[in-house]
């Protein structure tokens, strides 16, 4: 087991390394290039992946489905909804209120589709009817962000599309410690709940017959989940498939199912595919493609994969 | 003998009321058989009794505590459940699903210690599962993931094992190594056990008692020989013709 970590970790490593001293203009190991662009853009790609990954994992165990994800379920496309409704609305208030506002409205966004989804679920709703409305809340608010860039001005316009097309790139020097802070701290609460988390595994009902409340652990699940994904959203963007895949990829590879080992692989793996995406990116400097139509080239197959594995059960 | 359970004019449901006025109990080792057609509301009235779904009114008493009023831990290590539920799960082992009971009483973070390793290892030979507790659960047969599962609730060391229809799945030789299996638990574990089943002409010999949740709305109990002889099960079960 240990030995399978460690041997999670080395690729982890030497692509974060590789990052910091490769970039688009070759190897340089300029100070201002590496403290300035890569070590954010690292960072990035560490925790935001990872984090995508963990909430990808807490969200297939809640809904009891393997393909629960961030992005499926239209979690990281509401919340980007609310990051864009405010850039427009809190256009002219005073910076602090705006960058505030900014990262409440992510939390916001990403929790009522939540809600809404447990909505769908008290109403038993099938696993494959659930992520179909997640995929039209998905596309529900991207039309929204549509509308909203037509109607923007020339300089929101800008950075807001930059925004919108996912970039682990997007995270200055300035906003890399608080980016840190409030990835660990979304991710602490984890550890803290993990003996109820794993019951959960098995199912609702069984987690309950051994005493868990399981009440007030679906708003604790889905807290931590909504405020994973919004801090992702609201500092790269909307970012596809890392938590779909992760999980899956990470058990696969552990062939482990508890949570205790599950968790932390799940995270070295969404970090793992982000940097690696990065790396993709570095080295075809001259095509400015982006990151998620990278993922999409990785993720899809990786999903068909394992549906096609999968075809005993049904979903 | 020790009463385990009491039911006192119990209604269950979910929204509506079910099933009304159920009156019963069940005592230490007993072997209990609860019988009721589809749809009757015989899950209902065990998730209920597990605590897994509201009374609606009247009063479930564990060992002269009312269910309502009691901690859900307290209320897991006196009552094991085995659902219905088809579990899929990849990459869990025997022992990690067994160990799963243990959560009543392990600390915050749900660690093992050793004698509650030595407990599921006990539990697994108890079951006769012990030589696979490394297997993974998605790889059993029918028969075994269905040992696994109550091994997983044997493991809150309860004194009350509910089943809801364990023997469904099961093809005709499994299903009679469980039932005795199960009565074996009564006997020697002087654990009460209380399933639902539709395989009456297997459990009829083992059971040391019939609930019958009649299609009338009526509830009643008795030995097999007695609601046998009273035609309570014939009228719910059998067409009026055929027997």
């Amino acid at each position: 087991m240990k030995l399978k970590y460690s041997i999670l970790f080395v690729p982890v490593l030497a692509l974060a390394l590789a990052l910091l001293f490769i970039g688009e203009s070759g190897l340089s190991n300029d100070a201002v290039l590496v403290n300035e662009l890569r070590l954010p853009k690292v960072m990035a790609c560490l925790f935001a992946g990872g984090l995508l990954a963990v909430s990808g994992l807490l969200m297939q165990i809640f809904f009891q489905n393997p393909l629960a994800g961030p992005d499926i379920l239209g979690i990281s496309s509401g919340s980007s909804l609310f990051v864009a409704l405010w850039m427009m609305a809190g256009a002219g208030l005073s910076p602090f209120v705006q960058e505030w506002g900014m990262n409440a409205m992510s939390f916001f966004g990403a929790i009522s589709v939540f809600l809404l989804l447990l909505f769908f679920l008290k109403r038993n709703v099938s696993r494959v009817s659930l992520i179909i409305i997640g995929l039209l809340i998905s596309s529900f608010a991207s039309s929204g962000i549509s509308v909203l860039v037509s109607m923007s001005q020339a300089l929101q316009l800008k950075n807001f599309l930059v925004w919108s097309m996912g970039s682990f790139r997007n995270i200055t020097q300035a906003e890399l410690p608080r980016f840190l802070v409030f990835s660990i701290l979304s991710i602490f609460p984890v550890w803290f709940f993990l003996k109820p988390l794993n019951q959960f595994l098995l199912s609702e009902n069984y987690a309950k017959s051994v005493g868990v409340n399981v009440k007030k652990m679906r708003m604790v699940f889905v807290t931590i989940a909504a405020f994973q994904i919004s801090i992702v959203t609201l500092y790269c963007g909307p970012i596809g498939f890392i938590g779909i895949i992760s999980p899956h990829l990470a058990r696969l590879y552990l062939r482990r199912a508890q949570l205790t080992h599950l968790l932390p692989a799940a995270f070295l793996v969404g970090s793992f595919l982000a940097l690696l995406t990065e790396m993709i990116l570095v080295m075809t400097p001259t095509l400015s493609i982006s990151v998620n139509a990278i993922l999409g080239l990785i993720g899809a197959p990786i999903i068909v994969l394992y549906l096609y594995r999968q075809r005993s059960l049904s979903l | 003998m020790k009463t385990i359970l009491q039911l006192k004019n119990v209604s269950i449901g979910f929204n509506q009321i079910l099933y009304a006025n159920i009156n019963a109990e069940l005592k230490e080792g007993a072997f209990v058989c609860l019988l009721g057609i589809n749809g009757i509301g015989k899950s209902c009235l065990l998730k209920t009794m597990a605590g897994l779904q509201e009374v609606k009114s009247g009063e479930v008493y564990i060992e002269h505590k009312a269910l309502k009023s009691m901690d859900s831990f307290d209320l897991a290590k006196k009552i094991g459940i085995v659902l219905t539920e088809k579990l899929q799960i990849d990459y869990l082992t025997v022992f990690e699903l067994v160990s799963f009971g243990r959560a009543p009483y392990t600390g915050r973070r749900g660690d093992l210690s050793k004698d509650d390793k030595k407990l599921v290892q006990k539990v697994l030979e108890d079951v006769g599962i012990s030589e696979i507790g490394k297997k993974y659960f998605s790889e059993l047969s029918d028969g075994q993931k269905q040992k696994a599962l109550i091994a997983r609730a044997l493991a809150q060391t309860p004194e009350l094992l509910i089943l809801d229809e364990p023997t469904t799945y099961l093809d005709i030789p499994s299903k009679i190594e469980l039932i005795a299996l199960l009565k074996k638990l009564t006997q020697e574990k002087k654990i009460t056990v209380l399933l639902s089943t539709h395989d009456l002409d297997l459990i009829k010999d083992s059971a040391d008692e019939f609930w019958l949740m009649g299609k009338d709305g009526e509830f009643s109990s008795g030995s097999p020989e007695e609601m046998n002889s009273s035609g309570l099960i014939a009228n719910n079960f059998f067409r009026s013709g055929s027997k």
